[in-house]
C-alpha cells in the first residue's frame, strides 16, 4: 500500500467506531452492506485497544498485522462480489492459551513462552476465521488457568472495566475485561471450574460454558482435561448465539469432543414459550451477598420461575472437582514442577504440589462421585429445562484482596469465588453466565443452566431476560 | 530445598515431606506451610467425597472407548464393542 493510501486506511471512521461498540451482528450487517469496511472497522479496534488496554491490561499480543490483513481480506472479498460470513469483519480475541499462529501459547505462564510458535491457529480460532471474524490478537489469563481473579504475575493483571481497582474476575481475565470494556465484541476463553462465568460476572458480560464436549479443544492450552470447556464471551444475547453457532462442528483432533450435532441456536433465540424455569436452592442459596440473589430473584421473576429446587450433595461435587482439578493439574505440570520451579507463580506452584501427592484411589472417588452427581441433575432435568443460580457470591473483589466475609465468616477469595460455578462445570453442564445488573457501580451475573446439549434452552432463557431489560451488559467505565 | 529442616504439619506434613521425595518434586522451607496447608485442605475435601457410600459396581464419569482401526486391519479392526 503507498503512503497515502495507508494514511488513509488508518484514518478513524467514526461509523466504524460506533459500530465497533454496538453488536458484532449489526457490525456484521454493515460490512457485508459495504456501510463501513472492515478495514476501517479493524482500525478502529486497533486504536480503542491502544487507548484503553494501558488501563485494563487485557490484551498480551495484538496481532495488528495479521488482523489488517485478515480485514483486507474481508475487504476483497466483498468487492469481488462474493458472499460474506455471519461474522464478516468482527474484531476478536482468544484468551493465550489457544494457539495462535506465529506466537508461543504461553497459557499465562512465564515458562510456556519459551515454547516454539504455534505453527497452526487453534481450531475455535480457524472457525472464528472461517465465519469472517477478524482476530486481534491473545488475552491475559490466570496462570494456566488455576485462577478466579484474573490476576498474573507475569503480564500483570487484568482489571476490571467497571473500575481498574477491582478485578476482572479469571482465569479468562482478559477476556471478560476485553468485551466488557468494548475493545473487541467477541471473545473466546475457557472454563475449568468456572473461568468463563466468574469474568462474565465481574465484567459485566454474557458467557457460554458449553456441554463437556461440544466445542472442539484441539490446539488450546489444557489444565484438566476431565473438566475443561473452551466457549465464547459476548455483550448481547444474539452475538453470543452466532458465535457459538460459528464454533460448533465435528473434529478429529479433539479425543474428548461428542460424536452429537449441534443445531444452530441463533434462529429460535426467540421461541421459548413454554420453558420450564426453577431456581436452585440449598448450596446455592448460602454464603452470597445480597446482590447475587437480588440478581437470581430478578431473573426468576423475569422467567416466571417460582419454584426452588435442589441438587443433592453439591458440596461432595464441588470437593470433587476440586481435588480432580488438583490431581489433574499437577499430572499435567509433573516436568515443570521439577525443572522449572521457580518459574511458577508460587500461588499456582503450591496447589499443584499438593495436587501432585493425592492418591490416586481418592481421585478415583471423585470421578465415581461424578457419574452419580451426573445422573442426579439428570432426573431434575426431567422436569426442568432451565435452572437459575448465582454465578458468583460477589462481584468483583478489589485487586489484590486475599479475604472476604460470605455468611459472616471470612474466607479466602481465590478459592471461593467459584463455589457456585465448580459444581456445575463438574458434569459438564451447558450454562450462560448473564449480567443482572443492579443499581451497584460493579456487576454481577447469574447461571442459566440447561440440562447437557441443551445451549439452546440457556440462550433462550438469556433472551427472555435481555428481552425483559433485566439482563444486559452494563456500559463500561474506561 | 531441604524439607527436613522444616518438619511441622502433622501427618500431612509428614505424608507431604516422604512424597515428595518419592517423587522428586523441589520445595523450599518457605512455601512449605503453604502447601501442607491446601494439602489438608484437599484431604478434607477427599474425605467428604470418600465418605459418600457408592456402590462397588459404580462406574467412574469418564469411560474408556476403544476407536477403530484403520480401514484394511483386519487383526485388530474389530475391537469396538
Amino acid at each position: 500500500m503507498s503512503a497515502p493510501a495507508e494514511a488513509e486506511a488508518s484514518a478513524l471512521d467514526p461509523l466504524a467506531a460506533e459500530l465497533l461498540a454496538g453488536p458484532a451482528l449489526t457490525l456484521a450487517a454493515a460490512i457485508r452492506a459495504g456501510r463501513v469496511s472492515a478495514r476501517a472497522v479493524t482500525e478502529a479496534a486497533l486504536a480503542r485497544i491502544a487507548a484503553v488496554d494501558p488501563v485494563l491490561h487485557a490484551f498480551t499480543d495484538v496481532t495488528a498485522a495479521r488482523a489488517r490483513a485478515e480485514a483486507d481480506a474481508i475487504d476483497a472479498t466483498r468487492a469481488a462480489g462474493a458472499p460474506l460470513g455471519p461474522l464478516a469483519g468482527v474484531p476478536f480475541a482468544v484468551k493465550n492459551l489457544f494457539d495462535i499462529e506465529g506466537l508461543p501459547t504461553r497459557a499465562g505462564s512465564r515458562i510456556n513462552r519459551d515454547r516454539p510458535p504455534a505453527a497452526r491457529d487453534a481450531a475455535l480460532v480457524e472457525r472464528l476465521g472461517a465465519a469472517g471474524a477478524v482476530c486481534l490478537g491473545a488475552l491475559n489469563m490466570g496462570e494456566y488457568a488455576y485462577d478466579f481473579t484474573g490476576e498474573n504475575v507475569h503480564d500483570d493483571h487484568s482489571r476490571n472495566p467497571h473500575d481498574p481497582a477491582h478485578m476482572a474476575g479469571g482465569s479468562s481475565g482478559g477476556s471478560g475485561a476485553a468485551v466488557g470494556g468494548k475493545l473487541v465484541p467477541l471473545s473466546l476463553g475457557s472454563d475449568t471450574n468456572g473461568s468463563i462465568r466468574v469474568p462474565s460476572s465481574f465484567c459485566g458480560i454474557f458467557g457460554l460454558k458449553p456441554t463437556y464436549g461440544r466445542l472442539s479443544r484441539a490446539r488450546s492450552f489444557p489444565f484438566v482435561a476431565s473438566l475443561d470447556h473452551l466457549g465464547p464471551f459476548a455483550r448481547n444475547v444474539a452475538d453470543l448465539a452466532a458465535t457459538y453457532d460459528a464454533l460448533t462442528g465435528p473434529d478429529p483432533d479433539d479425543p474428548a469432543l461428542a460424536d452429537r450435532p449441534a443445531a444452530p441456536t441463533l434462529p429460535g433465540l426467540e421461541a421459548a414459550r413454554g420453558l420450564r424455569v426453577a431456581v436452585l436452592g440449598g448450596w446455592f442459596a448460602r454464603q452470597g451477598t445480597p446482590q447475587a440473589y437480588d440478581a437470581v430473584a430478578r431473573a426468576a421473576a423475569a422467567l416466571g420461575a417460582s419454584r426452588t429446587v435442589e441438587l443433592p450433595e453439591v458440596e461432595r461435587a464441588r470437593a470433587a472437582a476440586y481435588i480432580i482439578t488438583m490431581a489433574e493439574g499437577a499430572s499435567l505440570h509433573l516436568d515443570r514442577l521439577r525443572a522449572r520451579p521457580g518459574d511458577f507463580d508460587p500461588a499456582v506452584r503450591e496447589r499443584l504440589l499438593a495436587g501432585a501427592v493425592l492418591p490416586g484411589s481418592l481421585i478415583d472417588k471423585a470421578q465415581k462421585f461424578r457419574r452419580w452427581f451426573h445422573d442426579r441433575a439428570l432426573e431434575l432435568f426431567a422436569e426442568w429445562d432451565v435452572l437459575i443460580a448465582p454465578a458468583t457470591p460477589v462481584p468483583a473483589p478489589r485487586g489484590g484482596q486475599t479475604t472476604f466475609v460470605l455468611d459472616g465468616r471470612e474466607m479466602l477469595v481465590r478459592p471461593n469465588i467459584g463455589i457456585y460455578t465448580q459444581p456445575i462445570s463438574f458434569i459438564g453442564l451447558p450454562v450462560v453466565a448473564a449480567p443482572v445488573p443492579g443499581g451497584e457501580r460493579l456487576p454481577i451475573a447469574v447461571q442459566l443452566i440447561a440440562a447437557p446439549w441443551r445451549e439452546d434452552a440457556a440462550l433462550k432463557a438469556a433472551r427472555v431476560l435481555e428481552a425483559a431489560g433485566v439482563a444486559f451488559a452494563p456500559e463500561p467505565a474506561v | 530445598m531441604d524439607r527436613r529442616q522444616s518438619g511441622g504439619g502433622g501427618e500431612a506434613g509428614a505424608f507431604l515431606d516422604a512424597a515428595l521425595a518419592v517423587m522428586e518434586l523441589p520445595l523450599e522451607p518457605e512455601l512449605r506451610p503453604r502447601v501442607v496447608m491446601h494439602l489438608e485442605t484437599a484431604l478434607a475435601m477427599a474425605r467428604l467425597v470418600s465418605t459418600f457410600p457408592l456402590p462397588d459396581e459404580a462406574e467412574p464419569a469418564p469411560v474408556y472407548q476403544p476407536g477403530d482401526a484403520a480401514p484394511g486391519d483386519v487383526e485388530t479392526g474389530s475391537v469396538r464393542p
